[in-house]
């Protein structure tokens, strides 16, 4: 795949034009069942590192930098700016002394340098351009339970003030059934063995996570955007699973769902198994790009657009 | 759980090879070796697992050929091909046949035309960079990691330092900036003398929010520091004592002496059963230490970084001063901590109390309403296990001792304040030959003195120039990637060879002692390498050598990532068993390589290193002093299940989910772990299983039923069996006969068959046939260390270095120490 294994949230990044202060926030757990957050991924294949917790993400999105930190920080970004400078020059002499294969490796310093570079001016240009005004002091961390309304609040309002144009959340592993009274862990509840008991837990816990998703669609449907049209209108949101039963666990069929972006809603795109070229999940993928306004044909193990959906 | 792909018998690396070459002229005795016994299966348009020996031409020298030959001598040789149901095959016939394929090959090696390298050049790994700026800048990485938010390296195959995962992003590139940053700063900062200060802790402490306006109810508004549960409990529950008038920590790094005053109550409580407060009252308790980051929200409950720092063995009922000597970072603060204290009680300490001893609660207690009233009747009556703290003294930092580091990099960084232009070339020109790991060129030299030169044009002191000097010589390519073959013609040099030691043996910078050999040349001789590794393999550094290698072989570092369910394995987390059980599996590799012991032992030992938490586990508890629970102690098992690494912990843990156990998953790991067979991942249209607790259908039962596929059997013969034999331990590693309990209990057959033919009843059947295996063991003990020792996934055509290896240590059976001693000495190592 030329893009290897590029998520569709970096895919975006790149091509959407740099307006906002954050080309995008993956918002997740660092650690984990498996390691933590797997949404994010960039072309070379490095996993951009999830902002963790409502009370980082709070403090991303809105805390403001007072007169010396300003300072401190332009002085930090000029410092990182000048080391990018003479590496960027200097590493050529080092470049040449390696074999070719050597060569096409190291071509990941150098585009590694230019990103920070671009990424060093972008902060430099938003240092003096004073962050969206808090709605609400600074939260503290409870739970992911507990928080994920607060999390969905966030990224509203991420969205609303401009800060970025893409969002990414995995409810993972700090997501504990203990804190909806639910005893056991989610992992261990969703390998259910068909055990009543454990497949009732489950229902609990996808059902309040579903109320909140529901939750921050109306939030954003409530939310005017421009042209009269709400921020729904032109915000495309995708909920899924990366299993499709835990417990055969399975990542076919999986269950998705897509609301916003001017997308025609309110139905059922069923692909079941039995169901004759069964597309992959990319298609839906290069779908929500082109709804972007993006001029892509492919993504991933894309084969063409979702069939079924206008 | 999925189905493995049912494709073919494989052995080792595979890629998918296309045979479609000429037949023509081909060695004649092979050839009617395998017309005889392979090509009814393997040939035509579709060739048993996509491998046609009739297209086969024998007589060119080319990898797929070589791959092939070698792919068959080590079928042969397992016993897995011919298949049980082909063609009659005498075990002498086989050996012929074996001995054969190894003589072409060995021949066809010897002429082979040399390959391309292909890329090599690899940067440091997350782990590799930490420990190389913790030895460049001389800093103390107990409470400081500047990599935590660094993108997790990818693994290939396990291993976190494959040169093609370790790629370089802007992402990456960035957090290198910032830690050069906080790494250089943090070794500054640490250059100044500080006069010791004291500190006296008296009563009141402050507890933890939910519990503060409680202890005030049950033990008055003067309290002591009180500890009831174990730092795993999850939340926490009076798990961590907290100082709280040290409210940002102490100044600076340095060693600090603390004096605590303590008491150890209640271990003779009523109320004491398993079930009651989840802990082991045999154990008298153990006061530790861990730190504590004073900027993270929440002192009360468990933190990223909290090593335990120390810890006492406390005496019953009386009040004592215990003392410690411990290392704080600034900012850091120390938490008192209950290690073997009680776990996950909390709300429920009530009806625990009860169901011990019913007359012991009041009536109007147990009907009350009022949780709050309920809750705090236990506490003044549960006479619940704790820790009082009564006084805590504190003195530091502690003069440092610098006498036996004459040349350290810190001496380095002290000696270049208030420095003139002219002077400043030298302390460059050193640090960056020590973090280039070799001499610094004249042309480098100038290009960070024209980067100071500009720095002090900004109006920077001279001071500030230097700092950034060396934290730009901390992102440059030269310190970030390691050094690799520059062209075929050119060999490694000495100080590459160095390097490539030291990352090998000690996952950091060559030591002095190595650097001055390089500075000698005197390296590129095979006995000079031997000597050095043999050096590294004594030296304390070895930890880290242990450590990473064992994560990278056996996936050690995944243990936790998937958490044993908190419900039905609290003994898991009541008993810190992660620890624990990594822990054993480091010590029987390390006391290993103490002895220079056959790395067969992997296999064959009857012993182990186990403490407390772990012998409980194990069944044998009575081995282990409560007194000393926290101690390992070397115990030799005689139930033949326990012993070697077959029998660790770790790896029946690492090998499941935390939930339950599959055969197929651990058959798969098995295979690729213990006997080097990769199996290939199953096809995309394969029936799941669906696993259903619920009535007697076993996972046995489930995967006999798969398996009568003929095209799922393919692979799932080979695999399922040694998952079988694995059966016989629970997701945490428990021993079992029966899987569930009550009307659900079923017993457990472990018995099978393996690929070669040989059956066993159960584990210890099936740990003696796999001995019988030792030789594919060996080898694939020795790619794997390989692997970790070049960076790289090994290529079929270093197999002949594989068995050039194998074979110079085979004498005594492949002494572990003499096998990694070969590896260093081989030309491959310099490849």
């Amino acid at each position: 795949m030329p893009d290897k294994n590029i998520t569709l949230d970096q895919f975006a990044a790149e091509r959407l034009p740099a307006t906002t202060r954050f080309p995008s926030l993956a918002i997740g757990d660092s650690t984990g069942l498996h390691g933590g957050c797997q949404l994010s991924w960039t072309r070379s294949g490095t996993r951009v590192p999830p902002i963790e917790g409502v009370s980082s993400l709070y403090r991303v999105l809105f805390e403001q930098v007072g007169q010396q930190g300003r300072a401190a920080a332009a002085k930090g970004l000029a410092n990182q700016a000048s080391i990018l400078d003479s590496v960027r020059e200097d590493a050529q002499s080092f470049r040449s002394r390696l074999s070719a294969a050597d060569q096409r490796k190291f071509e990941e310093y150098f585009s590694a340098v230019r990103d920070v570079e671009q990424r060093v001016q972008a902060r430099r240009r938003w240092l003096d351009i004073p962050k969206p005004e808090a709605p609400f002091p600074q939260p503290k961390n409870t739970n992911m339970v507990e928080d994920l309304p607060l999390i969905y609040d966030l990224i509203a309002l991420a969205l609303q003030t401009n800060s970025t144009k893409i969002a990414t959340l995995e409810i993972g592993g700090a997501f504990k059934p203990p804190h909806l009274g639910i005893q056991g862990d989610h992992h261990a509840l969703s390998h259910h063995g068909k055990r009543e008991g454990h497949i009732q837990a489950l229902i609990t816990l996808d059902t309040y996570q579903i109320q909140h998703f529901a939750r921050f669609i109306e939030k954003l449907a409530s939310i005017n955007d421009h042209d009269g049209r709400s921020l729904l209108d032109t915000t495309t949101v995708l909920l899924g699973s990366g299993m499709g039963d835990a417990n055969t666990h399975t990542n076919k069929n999986l269950p998705l769902v897509l609301a916003g972006g001017g997308f025609e809603h309110g139905s059922m795109i069923r692909f079941t198994d039995d169901s004759s070229n069964r597309p992959p999940l990319c298609n839906l993928f290069v779908s929500i790009l082109q709804q972007l306004g993006l001029e892509v044909d492919r993504f991933g193990k894309s084969t063409g657009t979702l069939r079924g959906l206008a | 759980m999925r189905a493995a792909k049912c494709s073919s018998w494989t052995i080792g690396i595979l890629s998918l090879l296309s045979w479609g070459l000429a037949f023509a002229e081909t060695p004649a005795p092979i050839q009617k070796f395998l017309a005889q016994h392979c090509t009814d299966c393997h040939s035509g348009d579709e060739p048993a697992g996509d491998r046609n020996f009739e297209t086969l031409d024998l007589t060119t020298n080319t990898s797929t050929v070589r791959a092939a030959l070698q792919e068959i001598a080590d079928q042969l040789e397992l016993g897995s091909m011919p298949p049980a149901d082909g063609s009659e095959l005498s075990n002498s016939r086989r050996k012929e046949a074996s001995a054969l394929l190894s003589k072409i090959l060995s021949e066809k090696r010897r002429t082979m035309a040399r390959t391309k390298p292909s890329a090599t050049l690899r940067r440091l790994s997350r782990r590799e960079y930490r420990n190389t700026v913790s030895e460049l800048l001389d800093i103390d990485m107990t409470m400081f990691d500047p990599t935590t938010d660094f993108p997790a390296d990818q693994l290939i195959d396990g291993f976190d330092n494959n040169t093609t995962a370790l790629t370089t992003s802007g992402f990456l590139l960035e957090k290198y900036l910032q830690a050069a940053d906080a790494c250089v700063e943090k070794a500054f900062a640490n250059l100044e003398d500080v006069t010791p200060i004291e500190w006296n802790f008296l009563p009141p402490f402050q507890a933890q929010d939910e519990l503060q306006n409680r202890f005030h109810k049950v033990y008055g508004e003067n309290h002591e520091m009180i500890l009831y549960d174990n730092p795993n409990s999850d939340p926490s529950f009076a798990a961590y004592g907290v100082l709280d008038r040290l409210s940002n920590g102490v100044p600076v790094d340095g060693m600090y002496e603390i004096r605590v005053r303590a008491t150890a109550l209640n271990r003779d409580t009523p109320f004491a059963t398993p079930g009651t407060f989840h802990i082991d009252l045999a154990e008298p308790y153990r006061l530790g230490i861990r730190p504590g980051d004073t900027k993270s929200e929440d002192l009360y409950h468990s933190l990223p970084i909290e090593p335990l720092l120390a810890e006492h063995v406390l005496v019953d009922n009386q009040t004592r001063w215990y003392p410690f000597r411990i290392p704080l970072s600034a900012g850091f603060t120390p938490r008192f901590t209950f290690e073997n204290g009680q776990h996950d009680v909390r709300g429920a300490l009530l009806s625990r109390i009860r169901a011990r001893n019913a007359d012991a609660v009041p009536e109007t207690i147990q009907n009350s309403p009022n949780f709050s009233e309920r809750f705090l009747w236990s506490l003044r009556n549960g006479k619940i296990p704790q820790i009082r703290i009564a006084e805590v003294r504190m003195r530091g930092p502690l003069p440092r001792d610098n006498s036996n580091q004459p040349e350290s990099p810190r001496r380095l960084l002290e000696t270049t304040e208030f420095l003139k232009t002219e002077q400043i070339e030298r302390p460059i020109a050193q640090f960056a030959s020590t973090a280039f790991r070799r001499p610094i060129t004249k042309e480098e030299l100038a290009q960070l003195i024209r980067f100071y030169d500009l720095q002090r044009e900004h109006g920077n002191s001279s001071h500030e120039a230097y700092k950034a000097t060396l934290k730009n010589i901390l992102c440059r390519p030269e310190f970030l990637y390691l050094r690799s073959e520059d062209t075929e013609a050119v060999p490694l040099d000495a100080y590459a060879i160095a390097e490539r030691l030291s990352y090998f043996l000690s996952s950091s910078m060559p030591d002095e002692e190595l650097s001055t050999r390089a500075s000698q040349g005197r390296l590129s001789q095979p006995e000079e390498r031997a000597q050095e590794a043999g050096r590294l393999l004594q030296s304390p550094t070895r930890t880290r050598f242990v450590n990473d290698f064992l994560d990278n072989w056996l996936d050690l570092r995944s243990l936790g990532s998937m958490p044993p369910d908190t419900k039905t394995y609290q003994i898991y987390y009541q008993r810190s068993l992660e620890s624990a059980m990594r822990e054993e599996t480091r010590r029987f590799f390390s006391d290993m390589l103490d002895r220079n012991a056959s790395a067969t032992e992997f296999l064959t030992a009857t012993h182990s290193f186990v403490n407390r938490g772990l012998a409980t586990l194990y069944g044998i508890d009575s081995a282990i002093s409560p007194r000393k629970a926290n101690d390992f102690a070397r115990v030799t098992f005689t139930d033949g299940v326990r012993g070697g690494l077959l029998g660790q912990a770790s790896v029946l843990t690492v090998s499941a989910n935390g939930i339950e156990t599959s055969p197929v998953v651990r058959g798969v790991w098995l295979l690729d772990k213990v006997l080097g067979i990769s199996s290939p991942p199953p096809p995309a249209d394969v029936p799941a299983l669906d696993p259903d607790v619920r009535n007697a259908t076993s996972v046995r039962d489930l995967l006999e039923k798969h398996r009568s596929s003929a095209s799922c059997n393919r692979c799932h013969y080979k695999i399922d069996p040694l998952g079988f034999a694995w059966e016989e331990f629970d997701p945490i590693g428990q021993h079992r006969r029966f899987y569930g309990t009550g009307k659900h209990k079923t017993t457990i057959d472990s018995s099978g068959t393996l690929p070669w033919g040989d059956t066993f009843l159960n584990f210890r059947q099936f740990r003696k046939q796999l001995e019988a295996k030792k030789t594919f063991f060996v080898r694939n003990l020795t790619s794997k260390l390989l692997t970790h020792a070049l960076g790289r996934t090994l290529q079929p055509d270093d197999r002949g270095a594989v068995d050039a290896i194998m074979s110079a240590a085979a004498a005594n059976d492949y002494p572990i120490r003499t096998l990694i001693v070969e590896i260093v000495k081989s030309d491959l190592f310099l490849r």
